[in-house]
């Protein structure tokens, strides 16, 4: 049991480092590189580095609440 | 009664709170604006710099989550005494001819 718990927490933390490295190579570092470089391949260019945490914000607001509306639904039924 | 008011109660301190968390966040963009104004932050990044830090800091939420997986104390020793505490409870139940239910 405790492995699962390790194995999970480790894929959080690999996930999470994983994401604020290339988030910080695209914001931060890219701008100072020559636009001939060939690591610019390996990036999207960077309007997505703006509409992409807002979209997956919006998603989640969305997510959230559904999961709320849909909760609240089940309990009013229940009740009902 | 008593539960009127303890939920009037909860729900004045979540008003409170959230009071709070406004205050908080319009202070913070007044600051970045403020920034702005005096050009200390390049104005081709107004809307980058904060969306970073909100990523950054919602990173390091997962990391600290992450962490504390990883650190979970298990104690075993604890584990098996209260296995046996769960035994001994549902025998003495048993006996007093209570449904214990999950046996």
């Amino acid at each position: 049991m405790e492995l699962a718990d390790r194995a999970v927490g480790f894929l959080l933390s690999f996930i999470s480092l994983s994401i604020f490295t290339y988030y910080t190579f695209w914001v931060i570092i890219l701008p100072f590189v020559d636009s001939d470089h060939f690591i610019h391949q390996y990036f999207l260019p960077q309007e997505y580095a703006i509409l992409m945490p807002v979209f997956a914000g919006v998603v989640l607001l969305c997510f959230l609440c559904i999961f709320i509306g849909f909760v609240t639904l089940k309990s009013k039924k229940k009740k009902a | 009664m008593i539960l009127r008011i303890a939920e009037q109660f909860i729900i004045a301190n979540s008003m409170k709170h959230v009071v709070k968390i406004l205050t908080l966040v319009v202070a913070i963009t007044a600051f970045w604006i403020g920034l702005l104004q005096t050009s200390v932050v390049p104005c081709s990044h107004t809307w980058l710099l904060p969306i970073y830090f909100i990523v950054s800091l919602g990173c390091y939420g997962l990391l600290m989550v992450g962490i504390g997986l990883i650190c979970f104390p298990t104690c075993p020793q604890e584990a098996l005494l209260l296995q046996q505490d769960i035994k001994e409870a549902k025998e003495y139940l048993k006996r007093n001819k209570i449904d214990v239910g999950s046996d």
